[in-house]
């Protein structure tokens, strides 16, 4: 990936929505399309507001990122024939790593993890998070689902009836 | 005429939630942190239901509105093929090419009735008296609309194609 003015030691500060500024090297930071466009634009000089993330999640954030950022350094170490292994090796524990890293988090958590990444374009992180999502709802109900995300059921009750009488999909 | 799906109320709602949305607000404001699940974006709801199966987005539309509205977008989003055999009975099957799997189901009053085409997500339908009817076979929400002037296939064939 040609990114010209990116530079290994250099670092952005990026300023959360409740005012804290947390230092991340140029490297790690591409992984958000955001930060990354801004890099290309040369618009990254003082501190950067994120408005939609705060510290907690951006803290999260940045983790993910240095993870995900010394993986791939740490590949281009390697000798080639056994570079195929070792990247399986690697993939798995990346996976493990995630999903330890995911099922940490709690209910808010997730939801500010979720809208931060989208927020940040962060593709991976994203995907994580709302394949983590997808998982919560898997196999509930309806009522469970809400209990789940604290949802109120905003349907009236003709509504409610409706859907309660609405046909069952079941796989064939 | 069943009154199954209400759609076209969550249609009206789905206009009236650009204008700031109606009893919604009032319900955010009361609880401040978990209740952004409700308002999740279409893009954020999107990322979440690639990795669902069709009756799990389904589920997940009988959550609250928003989830809802975004659940009846699905069939337009996915390639899915409807079967319907004129010797069935009701039943008839949804095939989603992207994941390979097939669903099943029944839908009320579709014995021996003629379908005539398939607009918007709902199928045009004959029944053996002349009335047309369309129904969404997601949700099997229809509407029945009294048998049309003669000659009414010509008629309902340019609907159609205009439509398209």
């Amino acid at each position: 990936m040609s990114t010209p003015s990116v530079s290994v030691n250099r670092v952005l500060k990026l300023k959360s929505s409740d005012g804290e500024i947390f230092e991340v090297k140029q490297t790690v930071a591409v992984q958000s399309g955001v930060l990354k466009q801004m890099m290309e634009d040369g618009c990254t000089e003082g501190e950067i507001p994120l408005n939609n993330v705060d510290s907690p999640t951006l803290a999260k954030i940045i983790e993910w990122c240095n993870k995900h950022h010394d993986n791939d350094v740490e590949g281009r170490v390697l000798s080639e024939e056994r570079e195929k292994e070792k990247e399986k090796e690697k993939a798995a524990d990346m996976k493990k790593w995630e999903s330890e890293f995911i099922d940490a988090l709690n209910r808010d958590e997730i939801y500010f993890l979720l809208t931060g990444s989208n927020y940040m374009d962060i593709k991976e992180l994203l995907d994580c998070a709302a394949q983590k999502v997808a998982d919560m709802v898997k196999g509930k109900t309806p009522e469970a689902i809400r209990e789940m995300f604290n949802i109120q059921s905003d349907f009236t009750e003709e509504e409610e009836e409706a859907i309660r009488k609405e046909n069952q999909w079941a796989f064939d | 005429m069943m009154n199954s799906g209400t759609l076209i109320e969550i249609e009206n709602n789905k206009k009236f939630k650009g204008a700031g949305g109606r009893k919604k607000r009032t319900k955010n404001n009361v609880c401040n942190d978990s209740r952004s699940w409700a308002d999740l974006s279409v893009d954020l709801l999107d990322i979440i239901s690639n990795n669902l199966n069709l009756t799990e987005i389904l589920t997940f539309g009988k959550v609250c509105r928003n989830w809802r509205l975004f659940s009846l977008t699905f069939p337009q989003q996915r390639a899915l093929v409807f079967y319907i055999s004129t010797k069935a009975k009701k039943s008839c099957y949804l095939f989603d090419i992207s994941t390979e799997i097939r669903y099943k189901t029944k839908l009320p009053n579709f014995a021996g009735n003629l379908c005539l085409g398939f607009s918007n997500g709902y199928l045009i339908m004959e029944d053996r008296l002349s009335n047309v009817w369309v129904i969404n076979p997601i949700t099997a929400h229809q509407i029945q609309f009294p048998p049309m002037p003669k000659p009414r296939i010509a008629a309902l064939k340019l609907t159609n194609a205009a439509s398209k």
